[in-house]
């Protein structure tokens, strides 16, 4: 399969590859140094570990220039071997029975004792990278992530450095309740979408009611019906594709930004829709017609979104909070069906969507 | 003279005798004893449950159980309830339906979890099956309620239709209305999720009055407490109930009116036991529920956002409770009372309130666990979400629950150690696998070393499921568990120092599982070609959202790895995002 950067075909600058190469380069010197940081940590584990007879256990050969055949006799000797019919040799893992974990309820229990009644505040051997605090994330996470997958999230600016107040002090104004907490993780904690902003939404739905009900203790700490959650996630529909997507408006500052995504994500999605209606397998790599001018019109799309009192808006006429504040979800739309809604804007009357 | 089995039984017979064995292990086991008993087995399944519906494709079910009934299909992997699977990934059902509509033209029931359902799914689904009896949509998207108005119209016999935490495009409130006049078998209806603020209260209502069988009924938050009553008065016989918005006003003549009109309502259902919704609760209105808390055995509070003492007062009504659902505004207090109150709890989730506070917004800690497990002899099922940790207290839950199935931690902040001692989590889950013969599910959280895998691997003999994320140190603890946990059939990684090692180590234990998510991990893309060379009865599928993992050195650590066995050999519906790592592409890309 023919590997290809998508936007070389165009012909036209791609600002997200060309950005990636530098940090590209950067991140092979990390990983160089990530890799011998792990190497003399793997040592130290295994001395602790394992008899001094499983020195094989080394992260050097899986470092670099690794060639062919010895990944191939990796794979097999773990693949085709049982950790008891072969010899020592061939073994790359101490197996459970060489050093058994005691009973938890032998000799650390008693261990867990005296710890209750001390506080430690020597760091423990475990960790071995150079931290903070006990409790910040981890360096090797933070780099792999950053430098191979680039995210959105800024791991290093990351600090826990900054405390939102608690949510249960006295009312404040507004502009105090603005969340500083650090940096998210994408995913963390684990609890489903509709689990997260239940203090502030549940305000909201209050802020409707008459001034006679009387809010949860909690929920009275945000006044304005507004998620301050780290994510706004809205429904964007696409004209022609049958499945819509989702996109979060936090993650993005400005209209330019939000247009920027909105071309990449139905980009990839008519691709494959063009792909898998002619029957082939998809290329991946084939590049196809840009979602160009979605904000000023001139394209071949337009993106138009839905507020909160069901109206249909084009999107980029009103200050980017306020269309943060008021949007409920996003459409794609053919330019050409454009002229037959006739769009208000916020000051002119409105079409019902 | 000895004749055998197979002469002296006609098939009818043996087909009798294996309608009564429903579980689907028992019947596999049926089906290996020898060809005939094959044969007749095949032909009298009448339910089929696909764990990972890309592990084989519908014609091959269908080849060979021609005359099921009911269908169960599980698609994306777990962490897609988290946002880490991105939109588009796939597990569609059209494929399957629109293969079943053909064979299976006497199917009854479909139910579906993290699934992509279209309108035209569904009203394939109206169209294609005249006896269609159950719908359960679980953390399913993609469809509108109009691909529901579909199924409401068409489906003569529906029994149930259950939305359960779905996305659902909410377009009015009017499909509803879809259900004919003369439409009257409904048993389970669950809406919950639908999130517009219209619904048609009247449809609802009549629905209700003319289907004497409703047995579950759960309404969605724009439901309004005043109308609760009337729709209560139409199913007295209702045995499970999801409240909507549990506010209203609480001017005194409101109030009053309100209030004695819900209580009647909610004193009439003698059968009810259990209850749900209560988004917005004001507490003045809880007492409405106190004639039928007696009887509860499940209250799912997990949106009330009321505080310990109004909790506590609720709980104390409920001495029946099996399952509690509750925010972490019970706080310890309030799980103290619960821990008095509910001695025949099996089941608690505490989910955060304030999940990205930095600090604790309530007193909830390591301590409200501790009691429960003390207080609670039946408690077999623990979901908690708390701030701190200590192995002290694991060990201590470990002693006095050894009954315990399910366990499943979540320390908010990621690494935190034992706040007592400062050290690793490791010997307090170590207690738990150690003590907790036969738990099947395990989820971990804070500071953990590879010494808690080494614990896992050697006691979690039963663990059928693993979730791990911002813990180990080496590929040795992807190892641990990899060759110690016999049972495992799940285990879903994120943000774990684990490589290439461990994975290539023990690649045959792949095919063993039904699947394997590694994300943030340190696997890398040649690796990952590598297994997907090596074993071609496993789909190794990369996720890479950026770049392609071939645009980058070999060596390099793949965003997301997903890894499943399957008999249906590579899929061919995958967004650019997820390259697949079968025989050919890892010959074509290297």
């Amino acid at each position: 399969m023919e590997i290809q950067s998508g936007c070389s075909k165009n012909g036209e600058a791609c600002p997200r590859l060309l950005d990636l190469i530098p940090q590209e380069r950067e991140w092979h010197v990390k990983r160089e140094d990530e890799r011998r940081l792990r190497s003399s940590e793997e040592k130290k584990l295994e001395l602790r570990l394992g008899p001094p007879g499983e020195d094989n256990w080394s992260i050097k050969e899986a470092t670099k220039n690794n060639s062919r055949e010895k990944d191939e006799s990796l794979l097999s000797l773990g693949y085709f071997s049982s950790m008891k019919s072969n010899g020592k040799q061939t073994q790359k893992f101490p197996s459970p029975e060489d050093h058994p974990v005691g009973s938890i309820f032998s000799s650390p229990w008693a261990k867990i004792r005296q710890h209750n009644h001390q506080l430690h505040t020597k760091p423990p051997s475990f960790l071995q990278f150079p931290s903070t605090a006990p409790q910040s994330l981890p360096v090797i996470a933070k780099e792999s992530s950053e430098s191979c997958c680039t995210k959105a999230v800024d791991f290093q600016n990351a600090e826990k450095k900054e405390f939102s107040p608690p949510v249960n002090t006295a009312v404040a104004p507004n502009s105090s309740q603005k969340r500083t907490a650090p940096g998210p993780v994408v995913g963390w904690p684990p609890i489903r979408s509709f689990r997260k902003n239940l203090a502030s939404s549940s305000s909201s739905k209050l802020a409707s009611e008459s001034p006679s009900v009387v809010p949860p203790k909690v929920a009275n700490e945000k006044p304005v019906a507004q998620p301050t959650g780290k994510s706004l996630f809205v429904k964007i529909n696409m004209d022609g594709v049958p499945i819509g997507r989702k996109v979060d408006l936090k993650a993005y500052d400005s209209y330019d930004k939000l247009s920027t995504a909105v071309d990449e994500l139905f980009r990839a999605l008519l691709a494959v829709q063009r792909d898998s209606s002619a029957g082939g397998i998809v290329n991946k790599q084939e590049e196809q017609k840009v979602i160009m001018g979605v904000l000023d019109r001139s394209g071949e799309y337009t993106l138009v979104y839905e507020d909160n009192e069901g109206d249909r808006m084009l999107v980029g006429d009103v200050p980017w909070h306020m269309f943060v504040s008021t949007v409920k979800r996003l459409r794609v739309l053919k330019s050409s069906d454009l002229s037959a809604l006739s769009l208000g804007s916020s000051k002119q009357g409105k079409i019902p969507a | 003279m000895q004749k055998k089995m197979s002469y002296s039984f006609p098939n009818e017979v043996l087909e009798h005798i294996f309608s009564f064995i429903q579980s689907d292990k028992d019947r596999n086991a049926v089906s290996l004893v020898c060809k005939s008993w094959y044969e007749i087995e095949r032909w009298c399944r009448r339910k089929i449950f696909v764990g990972n519906c890309y592990a084989v494709s519908p014609g091959m079910v269908i080849r060979r159980f021609p005359e099921v009934r009911s269908v169960e299909l599980k698609g994306k992997p777990h962490f897609a309830d988290f946002n880490l699977v991105p939109d588009g990934w796939g597990g569609y059902v059209l494929p399957w339906i629109a293969e079943m509509a053909g064979a299976y033209p006497w199917l009854e029931e479909i139910r579906l979890k993290r699934m992509v359902v279209t309108d035209e799914s569904l009203e394939l689904i109206a169209k294609s099956f005249k006896n269609f009896k159950v719908l359960v949509l679980s953390t399913c998207e993609g469809f509108s309620t109009d691909g529901l108005a579909a199924i409401a119209a068409s489906c003569k016999n529906l029994r149930e239709l259950n939305l359960q935490e779905s996305d659902v495009d909410d377009l009015s409130g009017h499909w509803l209305s879809h259900f004919p006049e003369t439409y009257t078998s409904l048993v389970s209806l669950n809406v919950s999720c639908l999130v517009s603020d219209e619904v048609s209260l009247s449809a609802l209502e009549r629905l209700v009055g003319r289907c004497p069988n409703l047995r579950t009924l759960r309404l969605n938050r724009a439901v309004p407490l005043d109308k609760i009553a009337n729709i209560l008065r139409c199913a007295p016989q209702l045995v499970e109930f999801g409240t909507g918005t549990y506010a209203a006003e609480l001017r005194p003549d409101v109030f009053s009116n309100v209030f004695s009109n819900l209580a009647g309502a909610f004193s009439n259902c003698k059968e009810l036991r259990s209850l749900s919704g209560f988004w917005d609760v004001v507490p003045a209105y809880l007492p409405a529920i106190y004639s039928v808390c007696s009887g509860l055995t499940s209250l799912n509070l997990s949106y009330a956002t009321i505080q310990s003492p109004d909790l506590i007062k609720l709980v104390s009504h409920c001495p029946s409770l099996q399952r509690l659902l509750v925010l972490d505004y019970i706080e310890d207090g309030g799980l103290e009372a619960l821990a008095s109150s509910c001695k025949d709890l099996q089941e608690l989730r505490v989910f955060p309130s304030d999940p990205f506070a930095v600090e604790p917004n309530v007193s909830l800690t390591e301590q409200g666990l501790v009691t429960i497990s003390l207080g609670c002899p039946k408690l077999q099922s623990v979901l908690y979400f708390c701030r701190r940790m200590s192995n002290a207290a694991l060990v201590t839950i470990a002693q006095n629950r050894p009954n315990l199935t399910r366990f499943r931690l979540c320390i908010i902040e990621p690494k935190t150690a034992d706040y007592l001692s400062l050290e690793p989590l490791d010997v307090g889950f170590g207690a738990i696998v150690e003590q907790c013969k036969d738990l099947r599910r395990l989820s971990l959280s804070g500071l953990l070393t590879d010494r808690v895998f080494e614990y896992i691997g050697t006691y979690a003999k039963k663990l059928e499921m693993l979730s791990v994320a911002f813990a180990g140190d080496s590929d040795l603890g992807l190892h641990h568990v990899l060759s110690g946990c016999e049972s495992l059939r799940k285990l879903e990684i994120r943000d774990c120092p684990f490589g290439d090692k461990a994975l290539l180590a023990n690649a045959a234990k792949l095919e063993t599982m039904r699947s394997l998510w590694m994300s943030s991990c340190s696997v890398s893309f040649r690796a990952c070609k590598l297994l997907g060379q090596k074993m071609p009865r496993v789909n190794v599928e990369v996720i890479e959202e950026r770049e392609p993992p071939d645009s980058r050195p070999e060596s390099c650590p793949v965003d997301k790895l997903y890894i499943y066995r399957s008999v249906a050999g590579p899929r061919f519906d995958m967004p650019p995002f997820v390259w697949t790592m079968d025989e050919d592409s890892a010959l074509r890309l290297s």
